[in-house]
């Protein structure tokens, strides 16, 4: 007998081996039982939530020849036949690899046909979701009123897909994702009846990232316990090596160091990380399920259900909780999501990863980070500020004359994003006295005209008042295009003196 | 025999595999993601082979051949986008339902899973939960995130990105010496069809400086540097893309951090020091934009085009 994998060997084969989904299981044994079953029966949710192993367990309730209160009893032939799947009355079709009309029109005909070992037949149509519309609708009759010794089962995971006219017909019964209890008391029978000792703490790990699906709770068991060599109980550690998972404790001093604006421990750690062979997809997504269970305890508190923060972090997670705004955990949360979309194809994925965490520490820095995201020249933040010394430091004059300009063009922008593109196309040259002169190229004499006319005028004058608290007197001057970039410096260096102090605030 | 030894690190993963074959509790489907140019064509090819020699003994000459009756490889055809759902259902299905014909399994290997089209996707879901017996399917993708319902149908094993030491040996094996290897090790950023690529070419020390050229011209020039540098990347577009893209994520760390070590290649950081303070979101934005375009260098997309672009964006994280 060749290897059956884990998922396969445990799928349930009676009522009561169900784990969760009570009431569906509890209304279908009794529909059984009584025999009130109807002809057009849908199942609907997630992954590994026990559809198609309901739905197999049905088709043998219906046929075995000495069932109990409901339950088959997985020993007469027609039990056996149908777990070994020569079962002539119990077809089960792969709609999303017979998706045609034809073949629907191939089951229409075959319907007619009485059963021929049992006492029903049983159609079970999985990924019933990708069946073409002309297939849903040449379903249509046959599913209203088949002959009297038939039942379609049909199972999808995606509900969304299947036209209402069938939705009507059939009826449904909705899956929901199991429990992190459910998941953790199957592995641990399990385990048991396999001789494999393992800790609770790592089930309760693997439980957490199934994700409310079995088949990838055993799926993972399986991974680990096939893998893992060395005596002894199974504990965490293996299970996050052996899936590749990232330690939250490993995201949670690293979300510190994003705080503590460390930049250097912030690539080291990633470093470090990316050698040990971790997937930096991996490492952005568990960043963002770190940061989604922050946000949900700030908003729910004690209820909240972690995803990804354990015993392991608990202490630095409360301190994070309390040190960062919900504002901010969105913000990073978004940037996280977007660059692991982007990292899904890229080669260069370190680059991305170690920019996106810089890029936030900037963020969080940043008091009302929101506002600053946008605009080009944050003020505050001891890391803008480190390089605005920088800046200051080692450039000279016309350096300082494009800050002030950028925080002009930046004010204006909030006021009229159209005066703003009028603005940006000139240069700031300097000012002298009560009078600020602004440059344009001759090319641009449409947008030194409409800069000159009152609306917009007036736009700029209350700028300049909000920044520099005084009235200023603007003059809009041409520039001879060859000579611009000489003339900008000269008349930088010669009207540029004691403003300078205003700009550095 | 050793069929893993062309597999460079990934020792978790192959472990996994060993032990597969060592126990015979091999699974009926894997699913082997990573990043591209790690090694998981090379092991998902090893592994098939492996599974397959076991029990065919004489079956070595037909694999070398592509003849193998039991060995099946699927992949893009060419002149489409996608794997579509004929060569699920039509080829593949039939093929993997009928009994072994020399050895105790069927393999498929099916390559770049991840361009599977959404129906082929579907198609495949009911085969890959219960094959039958003795059929062995193995997903190679460059990417996770699509149907998890195929995703918890399949073993998945993770294919990281190479470490610096185990780049460097290998490079060294190939015959590089010492100094130059390290040198490429960084480089690659743990990506082997990289380092393989860098270390094809011989003028690497003159791309690198025309590499810094290039940037401190964008840094500082006028538009017309946007094309200067489009041209000069365009004689080896993807070499230079790599070696841009280091150098401007060198200056922002360098400026964040003012640490040496921690950049890709040390010797440069005096040189940084002159560049305008960047701002975090436009390298990052760059940045991902380039590696976007870098990946369409393979494609039907004139590559001067593609250069121009990504010399606009280098200029726009600069300036």
């Amino acid at each position: 007998m060749s290897y059956l994998s884990l998922y396969r060997v445990w799928r349930p084969q009676g009522f009561s081996e169900v784990v969760g989904q009570e009431q569906t299981v509890q209304a279908l044994r009794n529909a059984v039982r009584g025999g009130r079953l109807t002809h057009a029966i849908l199942f609907a949710g997630p992954r590994g939530t026990g559809k198609t192993s309901l739905a197999k367990i049905m088709a043998k309730a219906v046929n075995c020849e000495n069932q109990r209160d409901g339950e088959p009893c997985n020993n007469c032939n027609p039990c056996r036949d149908i777990n070994y799947g020569n079962f002539m009355d119990v077809i089960e079709i792969d709609a999303a690899s017979n998706r045609g009309i034809d073949e629907i029109r191939d089951l229409r005909e075959k319907v007619r046909i009485l059963p021929a070992q049992g006492k029903k037949k049983v159609y079970i149509i999985d990924e019933v979701h990708m069946l073409t519309t002309e297939a849903f609708n040449a379903l249509l009759k046959t599913l209203e009123e088949p002959p009297e010794s038939v039942i379609f089962i049909l199972a999808t995971t995606e509900l969304q897909k299947i036209p209402a006219t069938i939705l009507s017909r059939c009826q449904k019964y909705s899956f929901h994702r199991l429990t992190q209890e459910q998941i953790i008391s199957r592995l641990r029978k399990v385990g048991e009846s396999n001789a494999v000792d393992i800790e609770p703490a790592a089930l309760a790990l693997i439980a957490r990232r199934a994700n409310g699906g079995m088949r990838d709770a055993l799926g993972m068991l399986e991974q680990v316990y096939s893998y893992s060599c060395q005596e002894g109980p199974i504990s965490r550690d293996d299970v996050l090596e052996v899936l590749g998972l990232v330690d939250d404790a490993f995201v949670a001093r690293l979300i510190d160091d994003v705080i503590a604006h460390d930049a250097a421990a912030i690539v080291n750690h990633l470093n470090a990380a990316l050698n040990q062979g971790k997937e930096a997809g991996q490492l952005a997504r568990e960043t963002a399920l770190y940061l989604r269970d922050l946000l949900i305890s700030q908003i729910a508190g004690d209820k909240a259900d972690m995803v990804m923060a354990g015993e392991q972090s608990r202490e630095l997670f409360k301190v994070h909780s309390k040190n960062l705004e919900q504002g901010q955990i969105l913000q990073a949360l978004r940037m996280i999501m977007d660059t692991s979309e982007k990292l899904r194809f890229s080669e260069g994925q370190k680059f991305l990863l170690e920019l996106v965490f810089l890029e936030i520490s900037t963020l969080w820095r940043k008091p009302g980070s929101i506002a600053s995201a946008t605009a080009p020249q944050g003020k505050g933040s001891e890391f803008d500020r480190n390089i605005k010394m920088e800046r200051t430091n080692r450039s000279d004059k016309p350096d300082a004359r494009e800050v002030l300009w950028n925080r002009l063009l930046a004010a204006v922008k909030e006021r009229k994003v159209p005066t703003h593109a009028l603005l940006s196309q000139g240069k700031l040259l300097g000012t002298k006295g009560d009078t600020m002169y602004i440059g344009f190229q001759k090319s641009y004499k449409f947008h030194k005209e409409r800069m000159e006319e009152k609306g917009n005028r007036d736009i700029l004058d209350a700028v300049i008042r909000d920044l520099f608290a005084r009235e200023l007197e603007i003059e809009f001057i041409f520039l001879e295009d060859n000579k611009y970039n000489d003339i900008v410096v000269k008349k930088a260096i010669e009207f540029f003196g004691e403003d300078m102090v205003e700009i550095k605030d | 025999m050793d069929y893993f030894k062309e597999v460079i690190g990934q020792e978790k993963a192959i472990a996994v595999l060993r032990k597969a074959l060592s126990t015979g509790n091999i699974h009926h489907a894997y699913l082997f993601t990573g990043p591209p140019g790690v090694g998981k064509k090379t092991a998902a090819r090893a592994f098939a082979q492996a599974i397959i020699l076991m029990d065919d003994l004489q079956g070595e000459s037909y694999l070398r051949e592509g003849v193998h009756p039991d060995f099946m490889n699927i992949k893009k055809l060419e002149k489409k986008t996608q794997i579509g759902i004929e060569q699920i259902n039509r080829e593949m299905e039939p093929w993997l339902a009928l009994r072994p014909y020399r050895a105790n399994h069927r393999v498929v290997i099916i390559n770049d899973a991840h361009l599977l089209s959404v129906p082929a996707a579907n198609a495949l879901l009911k085969t890959l939960e219960e094959p039958t017996t003795g059929a062995v399917i193995i997903l190679v993708a460059d990417d996770l995130m699509w149907l998890e319902t195929i995703v918890s149908r399949c073993q998945s094993l993770k294919f990281g990105l190479l470490s610096q030491p185990e780049l460097e040996d290998y490079l060294s094996l190939k015959g590089l010496d010492g100094k130059r290897s390290a040198s490429l090790a960084r480089l690659a950023q743990g990506c082997l069809s990289t380092a393989i690529q860098l270390a094809q070419s011989d003028t690497l020390e003159q791309q690198w400086h025309n590499a810094l050229a290039l940037i401190s011209n964008l840094a500082t020039g006028d538009e017309i540097e946007v094309f200067n540098c489009a041209e000069e990347m365009d004689r080896q577009p993807e070499i230079m893309t790599i070696l841009l893209t280091t150098i401007l994520r060198d200056i922002y760390i360098y400026q964040s951090t003012h640490q040496s070590e921690l950049l890709v290649v040390q010797e440069n950081a005096l040189k940084y020091q002159a560049f305008r303070p960047l701002e975090g979101k436009r390298v990052l934005d760059s940045l991902a934009s380039i590696e976007e375009l870098r990946n369409k260098y393979r494609g039907p997309i004139r590559s001067l085009l593609l250069s121009i672009n990504i010399s606009y964006h280098l200029r726009d994280a600069l300036q």
